[in-house]
């Protein structure tokens, strides 16, 4: 038996959550068993914020090292996301990310 | 790990350890955010907290100012500040634990509680919300057990069941513990079903397990406190739009709607609500309204191939915008597909075929799939 949206959306907000992003800056709901996600991704965790205390000296790197950690974090949302029993895919409208083609991420420029 | 390794020596005198590194930790992360300049009001209220706790005077005392620069209505903040200028600090520690808390909990609480005695005793304080911080610090770092004791402890200060159980319900179901989750929540709605944080949270929880009766009952218990929530309208539209009962799915979508005007699925579930009424004019004068582009594309698109059938313009429409047959293919317009007038998908699938040569062939493959049933 397919999985309601209702509680796919549940399913599909929890795993965000797991993964230290902040769900009130996005809009998170699964439509025809496809998760449908836009608005802004923060990550909240300690290791983020770690981070940029480390690498505070130098913008440059401190940029490099956290497009590196929200690629992977964002490849990890959609693997899991797309992996959770009931989703057929997903569709991301962020705004400062975009999925490429490929199943990569890039960021939009400012 | 297992409950005797958790409660054994090693783990205690850990414990006793951590606290002071976990306060350098959430200080740092913290502060991170005012750096950054997201100087928000609960960023500020948490660290006033902490600097009670260091009890570093001109920090409370600046942070306090701009907290009450941005909101000096929130009664929590005035309670604060209240709490701050007034002489009468002092704090109970009430060895009472809930009656079905293990024996186990609550010697190795008291046993942190004698360690710090001193310490504490010689520090007037939000002890109820110092813990809770450090309980939601070690929760996003995942040692759920030093999360557990903060939150404990934070419940032996302020005698709060239901925040106690609300902190413990959250910090399971986001380690995947759905069942003792719910069983946490339920019971913290049952001795103050006034928390919406908590409330939403538990609605999600038995929407995970099947209880869409129960989620829908305390969705609607959070919407009638609050019909400015979005996403709990969203949520209540989907559920009806899911069950087939349109009318209530539409008022929930409007109201959703309201309060967040550009939200795309609720955009994306009133239109379909409106495709299936038929009515044109309504149609049109809500695809005009829609401020997001990518959206009044699609909107057009369908309306275009439902009720006008103008190749030329659907053919613009694909051109201009990628999403249209990519986020078809994918599935996610799949309700409005369904209910199209198959003649109409079927004669611009067979255009679409004997005009090879307008369309990338990756645009029309998808079309002519779903198209074709």
């Amino acid at each position: 038996m397919p999985q309601s949206d209702f509680k796919l959306t549940s399913i599909v907000r929890r795993i965000i959550v797991q993964m230290n992003i902040d769900i009130n800056q996005l809009n998170i709901s699964v439509i025809n068993g496809v998760a449908y996600l836009d608005g802004k991704i923060t990550k909240t965790d300690p290791h983020i914020r770690k981070m940029k205390n480390e690498y505070s000296y130098d913008n440059a790197v401190l940029e490099k090292k956290l497009e590196k950690e929200y690629k992977n974090t964002l490849k990890m949302m959609d693997r899991n996301i797309i992996n959770a029993p009931g989703v057929r895919g997903a569709v991301y409208k962020f705004e400062k990310w975009e999925k490429t083609s490929a199943g990569g991420w890039i960021k939009k420029p400012d | 790990m297992e409950i005797n390794e958790f409660f054994s020596t090693d783990y205690r005198e850990y414990l006793n350890q951590a606290l002071s590194r976990y306060i350098e930790e959430v200080l740092k992360y913290y502060s991170t955010f005012i750096e950054e300049g997201k100087i928000f009001p609960d960023i500020l209220y948490n660290l006033i907290i902490i600097y009670l706790w260091r009890d570093n005077k001109d920090k409370i005392h600046n942070f306090l100012e701009e907290l009450l620069d941005k909101n000096n209505e929130y009664i929590k903040y005035l309670k604060l500040k209240e709490y701050i200028y007034s002489d009468n600090k002092s704090f109970r520690f009430n060895k009472d634990f809930p009656k079905n808390l293990k024996k186990e909990y609550s010697s190795i609480l008291i046993d942190f509680y004698e360690n710090h005695r001193k310490e504490f005793d010689n520090k007037p304080f939000y002890y109820k919300e110092f813990f809770e911080i450090l309980g939601e610090y070690a929760a996003k770092v995942k040692n759920i057990n030093d999360a557990f004791i903060f939150f404990s402890l934070s419940f032996l200060y302020s005698k709060d069941l239901a925040s106690y159980y609300y902190n413990l319900g959250k910090m399971h179901y986001s380690n995947d513990r759905t069942q003792k989750a719910y069983n946490l929540l339920s019971s913290s709605i049952e001795i103050d079903d006034k928390n919406s944080d908590c409330l939403i949270e538990f609605s999600h929880v038995c929407a995970e397990l099947d209880k869409e009766t129960e989620a829908i009952k305390t969705l609607k218990l959070v919407h009638n406190r609050h019909p400015d929530y979005p996403d709990v309208s969203y949520r209540l539209g989907k559920y009806y739009l899911d069950n087939n009962n349109i009318k209530k799915a539409k008022k929930y979508f409007q109201k959703a709607l309201k309060y967040n005007p550009k939200y795309t699925s609720a955009n994306i579930n009133y239109f379909y609500l409106l495709f299936i009424e038929g009515n044109k004019n309504k149609m049109l004068n809500f695809i005009d309204n829609i401020e997001n582009n990518d959206l009044k594309d699609i909107f057009r698109f369908f309306y275009i191939l439902e009720f006008k059938q103008d190749y030329g313009k659907l053919l613009d429409l694909l051109n201009k915008n990628d999403n249209i047959s990519s986020e078809i293919s994918i599935g996610l317009w799949d309700h409005f597909i369904g209910i199209m007038d198959d003649e109409h998908k079927l004669s611009f699938t067979e255009y679409l075929k004997n005009n090879k040569e307008i369309l990338d062939k990756d645009k029309i493959e998808p079309l002519t799939i779903k198209f074709e049933g």
